[in-house]
C-alpha cells in the first residue's frame, strides 16, 4: 500500500530530475506551482509518464487538468496505486 | 481581466519572430508559378516547404477536372451530405479509395483535420482508452481529448514503451485504440507499425495509422507505410489527406470493418459541416489515378529527398533519424533557427520555420518538404541555400 508521504517524496524527486534534466533552474517541493514554474502542458504530459513509470500505474492525460502543483500530481497518483 | 489576456504570451512570440522581416509563421506567399516556384517579398524563390510531394496541384489533368467540375456542379456544395445532399463524385470517390486499399468502406472528409477529429472522438467514448504515439498531429490529440477516453501517450515510435502501457491499462478499458503515424510530420521519420502492429495483436484492440504524410508516397502503390510494411490488411483504420500528394484538400478513413458506414450518422466534424467542393473532389479523384498510374512520380520524389538528406547531413546539420518527403535540421536556439530560416529565404529557398511548442522536443526546426516536381537544379540550389546558412 502506498503511503501519501512516501509518495510525495518519490514525486518531488521525480519532478526535481526532471527539472535538472531540463535546465529548469528550480528547488521542488510539494507545493511547487507548475504552472507557476513556467511548466507547458508538454512537460506535464512527461512529468505524468515519469510518473505512471515511477509507480507502475496508468495515468490518462486526461488528468492533465487536475495537477497544478507537484502536490496535485502525487494526488492522482495515490488514487490511481489504489 | 481581457479576454484576450491569455493569448498574450503566443502573440508576443509572433511579434518577435515577425519583428525583423518577413513572417516565418504565416508567411505571405505573393504568387504562386508551379508546384515548386512562387514569389515570397517579391522575390521568386524556389518552394520547399509545400508538402507538395507529388507535385501535382498543376497538373494538367487535374486542373481539366477541376474545371469541368466547377462548370457543371457549381462552387460548392452549400452544406453538408446528410442535410443537403450527396453528390455522385463524393460517393464515387469513396469507392475509389476503399477499392484502392483492398478495404470494405470508406468515409471522404472536408479536411484531413476532420477526418481524425471526426473518426477518434466517435469511435472511443467514456470507458475506452486511446494509447497514440506522443509525437501525434494535433487532430489526433483533439479527437482523443473530445472523445472522453482515457488518454494515453507512448513514447514516439517504441513499440515496448507501448507494450508496457497497453499491459498496464489490463483490462480496465472497455476497447483500446492503439494510433500512430506513417510517416511523421516533423521529422519525416516513419513508425515501426509492423512491432506495433505485435502489441495489437498480443494484448488486442483496435490499430488506427494516420498516413497523411506516407499516402503517395511509400508502398509499391503509394498507399503508405503499412503498404509498404506488407501489413495494409491488418490495420483496422487508415487515414489520411488530400492536401499533401494529392494536391488538393480533404481526408480519409478507409476500414475493413463495413460497420464504419454507421459512423456518418454520429460524426459531428462530418454532420455539422460543409462537404467539400465539388472541384476538389474532382482533382482529388484524377490525382488519384495520376498517383496510381505514374509510380515514377514517387521513384523521383525519393531520389530528391535521398540526395537533399544526405548532403544536409554532409555539411553536418542534425536531421531526423532518417531520409523522407521532410528534412527537418534541428537548432537549439529558435534565434538561431530564425536567423538560419531568413538566409535560406534571401537565397531564394522557403522551408517551414517550426518553434516550440509545435516541435516535439524543446529544439526549433527548419522543415524541408521535397517534391518529385523539383528539377535537380532545383535540389541543387536547395543544398546551396543550406550551405550557405551552416
Amino acid at each position: 500500500m502506498l503511503r501519501k508521504d512516501s509518495c510525495q517524496k518519490r514525486v518531488v524527486a521525480l519532478v526535481q530530475s526532471y527539472c535538472d534534466a531540463h535546465n529548469k533552474r528550480l528547488r521542488v517541493s510539494e507545493s511547487t506551482d507548475l504552472l507557476d514554474a513556467g511548466f507547458t502542458s508538454l512537460d506535464v504530459m512527461e512529468l505524468i509518464e515519469a510518473v505512471e513509470d515511477e509507480f507502475d500505474i496508468a495515468l490518462p492525460i486526461n488528468d492533465l487538468a487536475e495537477v497544478r502543483s507537484v502536490e496535485d500530481l502525487a494526488e492522482v497518483a495515490l488514487k490511481a496505486a489504489e | 481581466m481581457s479576454i484576450f489576456e491569455k493569448f498574450r504570451a503566443v502573440n508576443a512570440l509572433y511579434d518577435q519572430l515577425t519583428r525583423d522581416g518577413v513572417a516565418p509563421v504565416g508567411t505571405p506567399i505573393e504568387h504562386v508559378l508551379s508546384p515548386t516556384r512562387g514569389i515570397i517579398n517579391g522575390q521568386e524563390v524556389i518552394l520547399a516547404g509545400s508538402n507538395n510531394y507529388l507535385g501535382l496541384t498543376y497538373d494538367p489533368d487535374c486542373i481539366r477536372a477541376g474545371q469541368k467540375s466547377l462548370a457543371e456542379f457549381g462552387t460548392g456544395t452549400t452544406g453538408s451530405r446528410l442535410a443537403n445532399g450527396s453528390y455522385t463524385g463524393h460517393a464515387a470517390l469513396e469507392d475509389e479509395l476503399a477499392d484502392a486499399f483492398g478495404m470494405r468502406s470508406g468515409i471522404v472528409f472536408t479536411t484531413g483535420y476532420q477526418a481524425n477529429l471526426g473518426i477518434i472522438s466517435t469511435l472511443v467514448e467514456r470507458g475506452d482508452a486511446i494509447v497514440m504515439d506522443a509525437d501525434s498531429h494535433a487532430s489526433i490529440y483533439d479527437g482523443a481529448k473530445m472523445s472522453g477516453a482515457d488518454v494515453h501517450r507512448f513514447r514516439h515510435n517504441d513499440p515496448e514503451d507501448l507494450a508496457k502501457r497497453v499491459k498496464r491499462l489490463k483490462s480496465k478499458a472497455n476497447n483500446l485504440l492503439i494510433i500512430t503515424e506513417g510517416i511523421f510530420s516533423m521529422l519525416g521519420d516513419q513508425a515501426p507499425i509492423r512491432d506495433i502492429l505485435q502489441v495489437k495483436r498480443k494484448f488486442g484492440g483496435y490499430l488506427m495509422i494516420d498516413e497523411a504524410h506516407s499516402f503517395g508516397i511509400l508502398g509499391p502503390n503509394g498507399l503508405g507505410l503499412a503498404e509498404q510494411e506488407g501489413c495494409l490488411q491488418e490495420m483496422d483504420f487508415v487515414l489520411g489527406t488530400f492536401s499533401k500528394s494529392l494536391g488538393s484538400i480533404g481526408g480519409y478513413c478507409v476500414s475493413d470493418h463495413t460497420d464504419l458506414e454507421g459512423l456518418r450518422y454520429s460524426m459531428r466534424a462530418y454532420m455539422f459541416t460543409a462537404s467539400s467542393t465539388p472541384t476538389s473532389i474532382a482533382t482529388v479523384r484524377t490525382a488519384l489515378e495520376v498517383m496510381r498510374s505514374r509510380p515514377g512520380l514517387r521513384a523521383q520524389l525519393k531520389k530528391n529527398y535521398e540526395r537533399v538528406y544526405a548532403s544536409l547531413k554532409r555539411l553536418g546539420l542534425v536531421l531526423g533519424p532518417m531520409p523522407g518527403p521532410v528534412v527537418a535540421a534541428k537548432f537549439d536556439d529558435a534565434g538561431q533557427a530564425l536567423a538560419a530560416w531568413r538566409k535560406l529565404l534571401a537565397e531564394g529557398v522557403y522551408v517551414n520555420l517550426v518553434v516550440p511548442p509545435a516541435t516535439p522536443g524543446q529544439y526549433s526546426l527548419l522543415r524541408c518538404s521535397l517534391s518529385a516536381a523539383h528539377s535537380d537544379e532545383e535540389v541543387d540550389q536547395i543544398i546551396a541555400g543550406y550551405a550557405a546558412v551552416v
